[in-house]
């Protein structure tokens, strides 16, 4: 690292400061752009972040700007990483969606894709913690579409 | 590395924005997202069914080509009825892949059947699939348009022709295309008339936009110019449908057989004809080769095959089509096989009979009605 490099401080939504360089947070669109728009104070809240998230957001960050580290390493990384309760992932997911890194939330997308392959779905909403808002009539309508598909 | 795992349920209070729901469910096959993902919430179904979804899916697949699963199905379009009637059915082929030899089971799953379709000699070909919908004519000079995966379909009235000629000796090519600038698509007809002593051809362009026109439209006709290709099938790229065609120029007698590219702009509805490029022109020809062109990852192909020793027990190859990395050739009217073309290797066989036709195409949940808003080029990366 240069000894130019610039820190950057973040704000999660629950007042805890994470110290970054800003090579680094630049990942995130969002940062990136209030750095170039010069808005950036000295520390920049994310309200939308909790600390936790943030942690793995970084650990995330710091390893895909490791220097020298090879494409199947950094595959590893991914798998691993990916790895976490839906509930972990569902904040993940908002926090890639709010920093605005693609790189990441396309991961996290693939990641859900990935879950639902193969899953019935009760077992999606089951999985995913999503409430099943058709009434039985519309129910009834979405299944006689397409009769021939679901045998 | 450490991975913290919570095995106790959190509510999730904030739910996924909408353009995230979208980014996760474009990247799942069309099947599973109408048998099982739109049936899992409200918000789920109706962005299945919205046409933004439905065209950017569409985008998707393109660039995901090279994905590891293939999104490639056929149809089958069987006449039944004592040849009255037609029934189409999906093929389900690629469950079996990449088993060899084919000796699988096909499983065709019934969609729907039109009746009293044929009134003349039963003849169907084969034209093109676009977005999920596949194209087909039938000889009583009619055009079938239908998306297997939304059972949609549509059949257009019959174009004119004269009456004395036997129908099929005239198509001398068909087409199948879709505009981008109006989300239309439109089917479009290369129909021979020439008199008894072949003093005077020509070529009539007859165009009808599916779901919008009642009738047949007459384009520019292309004059002087006898083609001797019949029934080719266009391959569309960039809005253009080509056929690779061979013409005679007038008088007939002194005329040399000229290969030459005809074009069709979708969106503009011209008919131009340009000429082969040299390089391809010099290709040895002969009967040993079959000449098909085709579009491949967006590009203008022509393919030729030739009768390899495995091959030639085979009478005649004709190539139908090519998508996805995938050949598929039918062979005289025995069957249609499914070629992977980076490896060469043979995937399946699907037997058929004289009154069947299969279609490949990659699905889409694209319906005719959809006009969807300019798509942002965000919502085709994926």
């Amino acid at each position: 690292m240069s000894s130019s490099t610039k820190f950057l401080t973040l704000k999660t939504c629950d007042d805890k400061k994470f110290v970054l360089d800003e090579a680094i947070a630049v990942r995130s669109q969002t940062i990136k752009n209030m750095v170039e728009d010069d808005c950036v104070s000295n520390v920049i809240p994310l309200p939308n972040v909790d600390s936790k998230t943030m942690t793995k957001v970084i650990e995330y960050w710091k390893k895909h700007s490791e220097e020298g580290i090879s494409k199947d390493m950094l595959m590893d990384f991914d798998k691993a990483f990916v790895k976490v309760h839906h509930s972990i992932l569902h904040a993940l997911i908002l926090a890639a969606n709010f920093l605005n890194d693609k790189e990441m939330l396309d991961m996290m997308c693939q990641e859900v894709v990935d879950r639902i392959k193969g899953k019935t779905p009760e077992e999606i909403r089951k999985e995913f913690d999503i409430k099943n808002d058709f009434t039985p009539e519309e129910e009834e309508e979405i299944r006689k579409e397409n009769a021939w598909a679901f045998e | 590395m450490q991975i913290s795992k919570t095995t106790k349920k959190q509510h999730v209070n904030i739910s996924i924005p909408k353009e995230v729901v979208v980014e996760i469910l474009q990247r799942v096959p069309c099947k599973d997202l109408c048998e099982t993902l739109k049936k899992v919430c409200m918000q789920w179904c109706s962005i299945i069914y919205s046409g933004n979804f439905a065209y950017s899916h569409v985008e998707c697949g393109l660039l995901k080509s090279s994905s590891s699963f293939s999104q490639l199905e056929a149809v089958v379009i069987d006449m039944t009825n004592g040849g009255r009637s037609i029934t189409v059915s999906a093929l389900e082929w690629h469950s079996s892949f990449p088993n060899y030899p084919s000796d699988e089971n096909w499983e065709t799953k019934f969609m729907y059947r039109l009746d009293d379709v044929f009134d003349h000699p039963r003849i169907m070909i084969t034209v093109n699939s676009v977005n999920g919908f596949v194209c087909f004519w039938s000889c009583n000079a009619r055009l079938h348009v239908c998306n297997p995966l939304t059972e949609e379909y549509f059949t257009t009235p019959s174009y004119t022709y004269e009456n004395n000629t036997y129908v099929p000796l005239c198509l001398a090519a068909v087409g199948f295309g879709f505009c981008q600038l109006s989300y239309e698509y439109k089917v479009i007809v290369l129909h021979d008339y020439s008199d008894a002593g072949f003093e005077y051809v020509e070529t009539k362009t007859l165009v009808f936009t599916v779901g919008t026109d009642r009738s047949w439209r007459s384009l520019k006709a292309i004059r002087d110019r006898k083609f001797h290709s019949r029934h080719e099938k266009g391959a569309n790229v960039k809005g253009v449908i080509y056929w690779y065609m061979e013409s005679l120029t007038l008088p007939l007698c002194r005329s040399k057989s000229i290969k030459s590219l005809v074009c069709f702009d979708v969106c503009k509805e011209e008919v131009f004809t340009t000429m082969v490029p040299a390089e391809l022109d010099s290709l040895e020809e002969g009967d040993r080769y079959v000449t098909r062109i085709v579009e491949k990852g967006g590009n203008l192909c022509l393919v030729k095959i030739s009768y390899g020793p495995i091959c030639s027990l085979l009478v005649k190859w004709f190539i139908s089509y090519v998508t996805d990395d995938i050949l598929v050739i039918k062979i005289r009217c025995e069957s249609v096989i499914f070629i992977d073309v980076p490896t060469g290797m043979l995937l399946s066989v699907f037997p058929l009979c004289s009154s069947v036709i299969v279609i490949p195409y990659v699905p889409s949940l694209v319906r005719l009605f959809h006009r969807p808003l300019p798509l942002l080029n965000s919502s085709f990366r994926c």
